[in-house]
């Protein structure tokens, strides 16, 4: 049941992205669903669980839209485990913290991003890439990530029911 | 994990086909984004329904217009080719812009980061499309197609693509190296201009007949500014897209072999000689 939604998610949020958030963007910056997504995964579960959800998440952006495969499944892996690994000490009922985190985590994504695929075509301007992109999408990723929480762990707290009823019965 | 990851990037980066996998995953998520598409054209339409009635008038008075206009310019073309076709039969020059087939198609999807301006279209190897064809939109070059699925192709935008396209500017047939400019994005620029070169800002710049992919004498864009390189012997220039890329529905994709292969050119050659 879980995994059968994961993989819904996954999908819904990829044809979302890449249809509908051009139309919401605000000078030419879209917010990360897919990204908020993961990090809203390995909050509320665990580093190791938002790890695979990343992994899989990657895998589909790569396929469908990046030149080559393999960036966004490392970066989005590698957020999926730190923000568990970040989160586990805090309570997943408060929504300031989950917002700090993606925000942080979407600056470490767009660096890294940057990095791999920007700066080694030889474009070394970071402050226009910082203020042109990088800071415009983490403010507008910490504002989407209320929404975007709020629908996981409403979504988490029924499987998590489900998956109690089943152990009473087994 | 990490090593994993390049290897994939390192398997993927130039590959002719996307795998069986890619394909499925194709049929699951296209008819998705083209459905949402589809939802938003719909509902856009529904709420400019009314306010548009007068505008499209007017609007289509002006396009009669312009339609009677495009057919007289038309039959003049038609004329001229003619006269054309029966000037380069006597003179025995092989025919360079040779008739090319377009396919429309529409487009479904962006990319979701906000880097590049690649997007999806809802053609694929099955309506005849492959790797490398030229697209366009109403205004000018848009990309190419960098990979091609069985009922969708990933389009690589002009402004994020590091190959670079040949193209020369309409006025002075300079040559210059077209490539994605990412330090300003949203335009390109035209490496390699030699240093006496005669081309001015507002120059059009078009692709030029050295392209194997592109056709020559597509449009581009316009000459933004000029600035001399710091090894003093050429020059680059900015070039501002003719395309609207934020604002696209529909793109018509180009197939046709353009390379100058001379086997073929011999082969041309021989025809028209046999047909005048």
């Amino acid at each position: 049941m879980r995994i059968f939604v994961y993989f819904l998610t996954l999908i819904i949020n990829l044809v979302l992205q890449s249809t509908f958030l051009e139309s919401i963007s605000l000078a030419g910056i879209k917010p990360n669903l897919i990204l908020t997504a993961v990090v809203s995964v390995s909050c509320i579960r665990n580093g190791e669980e938002g790890a695979a959800y990343g992994f899989f998440a990657g895998l589909l952006q790569d396929c469908f839209f990046s030149n080559y495969i393999g960036c966004c499944v490392f970066l989005y892996t590698f957020i999926g485990y730190f923000c568990g690994a970040v989160f586990k000490n805090f309570y997943r009922e408060n929504f300031i913290m989950p917002m700090g985190i993606a925000a942080a985590a979407t600056f470490v994504y767009e660096f890294l991003y940057y990095i791999i695929n920007i700066l080694l075509l030889g474009y070394t301007d970071i402050i226009y890439f910082m203020c042109r992109i990088i800071l415009p999408e983490v403010v507008y990723n910490a504002l989407a990530m209320i929404i975007v929480y709020n629908i996981y762990l409403k979504a988490n707290e029924y499987l998590e029911e489900r998956e109690k009823y089943k152990r009473k019965v087994f | 994990m990490i090593i994993f990851c390049i290897a994939a990037a390192m398997l993927s980066a130039d590959r002719e086909y996307p795998t069986f996998i890619e394909n499925t995953f194709g049929f699951i998520i296209v008819p998705l984004q083209s459905l949402n598409a589809a939802i938003a054209d719909h509902i856009e339409d529904a709420a400019n329904y009314f306010k548009d009635v007068d505008r499209l008038k007017e609007e289509n008075n002006e396009l009669k217009e312009q339609l009677l206009l495009q057919n007289a310019q038309l039959s003049r073309m038609e004329y001229l080719k003619s006269e054309n076709d029966r000037l380069n039969a006597l003179l025995q020059m092989d025919n360079k812009y040779t008739d090319f087939t377009t396919v429309s198609a529409k487009i479904i999807a962006k990319d979701p980061g906000n880097w590049y301006s690649n997007f999806i279209i809802d053609k694929g190897s099955d309506d005849g499309l492959q790797k490398n064809m030229a697209v366009l939109s109403g205004d000018g070059l848009v990309g190419r197609i960098k990979e091609c699925g069985k009922n969708y192709s990933k389009v690589i935008a002009i402004i994020g693509d590091s190959n670079a396209i040949t193209g020369q500017s309409i006025r002075t047939e300079d040559i210059g190296y077209i490539t994605g400019d990412l330090s300003d994005i949203g335009s390109c620029k035209m490496e390699y201009i030699s240093f006496d070169a005669e081309i001015i800002e507002g120059d059009e710049i078009v692709t030029s007949n050295l392209s194997t992919i592109f056709p020559p004498g597509l449009k581009i864009g316009y000459v933004k500014n000029i600035h001399t390189d710091t090894n003093g012997l050429t020059k680059f220039a900015q070039i501002e897209p003719a395309a609207d890329f934020r604002h696209m529905e529909n793109v018509l994709v180009i197939s046709g072999d353009f390379s100058d292969d001379p086997e073929k050119d011999f082969a041309e050659n021989s025809d028209t000689q046999n047909d005048y």
